[in-house]
């Protein structure tokens, strides 16, 4: 399944968005560098068809058909539009989340979700969680630990019927580590799902590698999942230098660092309005136990 | 179930934190305060005007009526202070109207000085109406110069009833006075009604008579004129006869001399005849013996038998000739003999008219005189018949104008008694309690009567229908200020527009629902206003709510708050067409047309209709007409959701121009 964006943009003189163009393959997560108020929400909708474009246009597996894309893209967690409200509990979100994948939405099918999903991020080697499943039901939603909530999210958005493609909307806007999120996305990405990711320049800065992509489609390069992805330490990650970078325009893959590095004062890339956005692309590791 | 976890949501999210749950209840409350605080305020305030401070200026200086020396200032005084319907303080003019300028009191009414003077002045030739005066004063209250106008309508009415109950007493005396004699007229009328109908009846029997007398007449003047004619010509016959028989005694001499002559010559004759009969009777008797000589000497004779038969023959021939000549010479004689006898009686009979002429004439003369004065006498008989006829005529003319103009006034004697007989009956024959009474009613003769259908227990319960709706919208309104009209993770999450729409509305109206009960506690419980219909009107209470639930939430799915805004324009066009107050007909006619077609108006009618115990089929009308917009509001919030769901437009990001 591919989906492909062609110079889509919204509004004039590139506000909301200029035209912005990506690719996302089956297996593959695509980062496209969206900030600034309306920006990240309106690329959302429109890749995932719910916003009509004023130019260019947007294609599943080479069809324009909006209601399909509807179908089969689920818009995740996107501010305003798909996120669970602030201040309701973490169970609450849960079971309508679950209502909606036509789900039991028992307190025990909750709690098992929660547990699931802390398992799979566990082994994925992401931040261990010491609170119970029960505990962290309680919580209301803007409590719940980042890399826990996008987990759920995606993984029931997912679940629905129909759903084979995210487009996982500022996932950084809750904190947490980039590279958390990028994880869960690449591990979902490895169960042939298409990924797009919308985020902002300084965590896509942050993320291992990453590639600018200017207003053209973007070619999306395959990138091995570092086994070692899953001993990884509590410490933020450095993006390695990847060769070939800075060349605007062309989509370089960048590939995840084997070792662990401090944040480096790298400087993020000013992105004006009327740029291009980057976009980077991913695919995990075809070897991936999980895949 | 998935409606069910969308509305467990969006409920759960508005109780997630102390604040949001503090936001809720406080909105939940908006209803119950709104409605509840108005109607508690308003509950009776009729009932409450005795605390209306009213001046009461009575400067009346009395009057007279029937020698009686009256006080109507004073009296109406007397029964304002005890009626006390307003609190009425009595002071004097000028005090009142400072009082009235500096808000002391909310009115003035007062009584001049000549206002007994006009209420006797009916019962002289000058009347005048009495004047009751009234000063308000706007800035102290606008219903309070409504009010006054009602406490004065009430002071003059009930003035004008006793004053009227007093004219009307002597009007109805005067009346039973005009009865008594009217009685008396009639009684009088009746008589000489009988007594012209007997007068008629005679006089159409004397015209009858008199007309029969009148042909009597007339039949003895024809008589007495065809006697007289008689009379004339029986006299003028007899003078000829008398003059005719004048020489009859002479005349009859002469004939008497002539018949006796006659006779003696007819005796003569007579014997003479008898000798020339007994001669020839005498040759008769010879023939026989003459013949039987001739046959005795024929018999001697040798002649044979035939010239004897011969012989004879001749002989018998001249025998028979004898005998006839001897018959007629008999028959001769015996006529002679006869004509001798009749003139011998007529001779006798000639004497005795001659003997008896003298007398005859002189009868005669005397009855040609009789005759004459029968004449005369007859002729004045018939001139007299002739005027007593005429006479009779003008009788009869003038009994028979007598018997008309008698009719006449018979039927005028008769539509005298009937018109004063009716005259009277139409005079009420009252007992003096009778007229006291009737005086009462004439006085007041319009009882209001009201036999309500449904009644309403007092002013706030009347206005409770109208505050329970608008408390409705209000509600529903205040909940959209923190109630998400739709769930955007449902519509980003699920191609089902048409559930989210009701899961968007349902939260709403659950939380309508219970505000709708609370307002429903509020006024039965707390107001303790009587409702007829609990059940039903709770059930329309909350659907009111939910139907006001989904036009907000229409507007706010298609509007966002602009549209929120306009449900805020929606209650006040409705807060004014409703007819909450004013009957609706009252209403200038565009908001009429409004009135037919918002849904509040509905609310309110249904509402009245079920906690008054009105027209069930009304009210049903009115839920099919709210449930009307419910599903048409339903329908539009649908597609807008639909449309939602389909695509966004920026416009559905930007924060909108309100809120």
């Amino acid at each position: 399944m591919r989906i492909e964006a062609i110079a889509v943009s919204k509004g004039s003189h590139g506000a909301p968005l200029p035209e912005t163009s990506f690719v996302v393959d089956s297996g593959e997560v695509t980062i496209v560098e969206a900030e600034t108020g309306d920006r990240p929400v309106v690329l959302a909708l429109i890749a995932s068809g719910r916003m009509v474009p004023d130019s260019g246009g947007i294609t599943l597996d080479g069809s324009a058909d909006p209601a399909l894309l509807r179908e089969r893209v689920a818009l995740v967690d996107a501010p305003e539009i798909s996120e669970p409200p602030a201040d309701i509990k973490l169970s609450t979100a849960l079971r309508e989340e679950l209502s909606y994948s036509g789900r039991s939405t028992g307190r025990s099918s909750i709690l098992q979700t929660i547990t699931d999903a802390l398992h799979t991020n566990h082994e994925q080697g992401l931040t261990p969680e010491t609170r119970s499943a029960a505990e962290l039901a309680s919580l209301p939603m803007r409590d719940v630990p980042p890399a826990l909530r996008i987990r759920l999210l995606a993984e029931l958005a997912l679940s629905r019927p129909g759903v084979d493609a995210l487009v996982l909307s500022s996932p950084d806007r809750h904190g947490g580590l980039p590279t958390d999120w990028h994880t869960i996305a690449l591990d979902l990405a490895s169960r042939h799902h298409p990924l797009l990711i919308i985020c902002g320049a300084p965590s896509a800065a942050l993320l291992p590698t990453h590639a600018v992509a200017a207003a053209q489609p973007a070619t999306p390069l395959p990138l091995p999942t570092p086994s070692a992805a899953a001993q990884l330490p509590d410490v933020p990650l450095t993006p390695a230098p990847a060769a070939g970078e800075g060349d605007e325009g062309s989509g370089v893959a960048g590939v995840y660092g084997q070792s662990p590095h401090p944040l480096h004062p790298q400087p993020p890339r000013a992105t004006p309005a009327t740029r291009a956005t980057p976009t980077t692309t991913e695919r995990p590791n075809p070897q991936d136990p999980d895949a | 179930m998935k409606l069910l976890h969308l509305v467990a949501t969006e409920l759960r999210r508005l109780t997630a934190t102390g604040m949001a749950r503090l936001a809720l209840v406080a909105l939940m409350l908006v209803p119950v305060l709104y409605a509840g605080l108005y109607l508690w305020a308003n509950n009776d305030p009729y009932g409450n005007l005795k605390d209306v401070p009213v001046a009461l200026v009575v400067e009346d200086t009395g009057s007279t009526l029937d020698g009686k020396a009256v006080n109507y200032g004073d009296d109406v005084k007397e029964q304002l202070l005890d009626d006390a319907s307003v609190g009425w303080k009595v002071t004097s003019g000028t005090e009142a109207a400072k009082g009235v300028r500096d808000g002391e009191f909310d009115f003035i009414l007062t009584l001049g000085p000549d206002f007994s003077k006009a209420l006797t002045s009916a019962a002289g030739d000058t009347p005048e109406q009495a004047v009751v005066e009234l000063t308000t004063n706007d800035t102290n209250s606008f219903l309070a110069t409504t009010i006054a106008g009602q406490v004065a309508e009430k002071v003059r009415a009930s003035i004008t009833e006793r004053v009227g109950k007093e004219a009307a007493l002597s009007l109805l005396n005067g009346f039973a006075t005009v009865r008594s004699n009217l009685t008396e007229a009639v009684d009088g009328a009746t008589k000489l009604a009988d007594g012209t109908t007997s007068a008629a009846d005679g006089a159409k029997t004397l015209a009858d008579g008199t007309a029969t007398a009148s042909a009597g007449a007339l039949s003895l003047a024809q008589g007495a004129g065809t006697a007289n004619v008689g009379a004339q010509q029986l006299d003028s016959g007899l003078q000829q006869l008398r003059t005719g028989s004048a020489d009859l005694p002479a005349q009859a001499n002469q004939l008497n001399d002539g018949a006796q002559q006659i006779a003696a010559g007819n005796a003569q004759l007579s014997a003479t005849a008898n000798e020339v009969a007994g001669t020839v009777q005498d040759a008769v008797n010879q023939v026989p013996a003459a013949r039987a000589d001739i046959v005795a000497i024929l018999d001697a004779s040798s002649l044979t038998p035939e010239q004897k038969a011969a012989v004879l023959a001749q002989l018998d021939r001249v025998g028979t000739a004898i005998d006839d000549g001897n018959a007629k010479v008999q028959q001769a004689n015996a006529q002679i003999g006869a004509l001798a006898a009749g003139s011998a009686q007529l001779a006798a009979g000639t004497q005795q008219l001659a003997d008896s002429a003298p007398a005859l004439t002189n009868g005669i003369a005397q009855a040609a005189d009789g005759s004459s004065q029968l004449s005369g006498g007859l002729q004045q008989v018939a001139q007299g018949s002739l005027d007593l006829s005429n006479g009779m005529q003008q009788l009869v003319d003038g009994s028979s104008a007598l018997s008309t103009g008698l009719n006449t006034v018979n039927s005028g004697a008769g539509t005298l008694r009937d018109g004063l007989a009716s005259g009277l009956d139409d005079v009420p024959n009252q007992t003096p309690d009778q007229r006291e009474t009737a005086a009462q009613t004439i006085s007041d003769p319009v009882a209001l009567d009201t036999s309500a259908v449904t009644k309403a227990s007092n002013y706030g319960a009347g206005m409770a229908p109208f505050f329970i709706s608008l408390a409705a919208w209000i509600g529903i309104y205040a909940l959209f200020l923190i109630v998400k009209p739709l769930s955007r993770r449902a519509v980003t999450a699920m191609k089902r527009p048409f559930l989210v729409a009701t899961a968007g509305w349902a939260t709403p109206a659950v939380l309508g629902a219970i505000q709708m009960a609370a307002v429903f506690g509020i006024i039965t419980v707390a107001l303790g206003y009587q409702v007829e219909h609990p059940w039903g009107m709770f059930g329309f209470m909350a659907l009111t709510s939910a139907t006001f639930a989904t036009i907000i939430l229409a507007l706010n799915i298609l509007l966002g708050s602009v549209g929120q805004f306009l449900g805020l324009v929606l209650m006040v066009l409705q807060l004014v067409t409703a007819g909450g107050t004013f009957p609706w007909q009252t209403l200038p006619g565009p908001l009429q047309v409004l009135h037919q077609v918002l849904p509040m108006s509905h609310a309110v009618d249904g509402i009245r209709q079920l906690m008054y115990g009105g027209n069930l089929s009304l009210a049903g009308a009115d839920a099919g007409a709210l449930f009307f917009w419910l599903v048409g509001a339903l329908l539009v919030s649908y597609l807008g959701t639909r449309r939602l769901t389909r695509h966004r437009t920026l416009r559905d990001l930007r924060p909108s121009l309100i809120g």
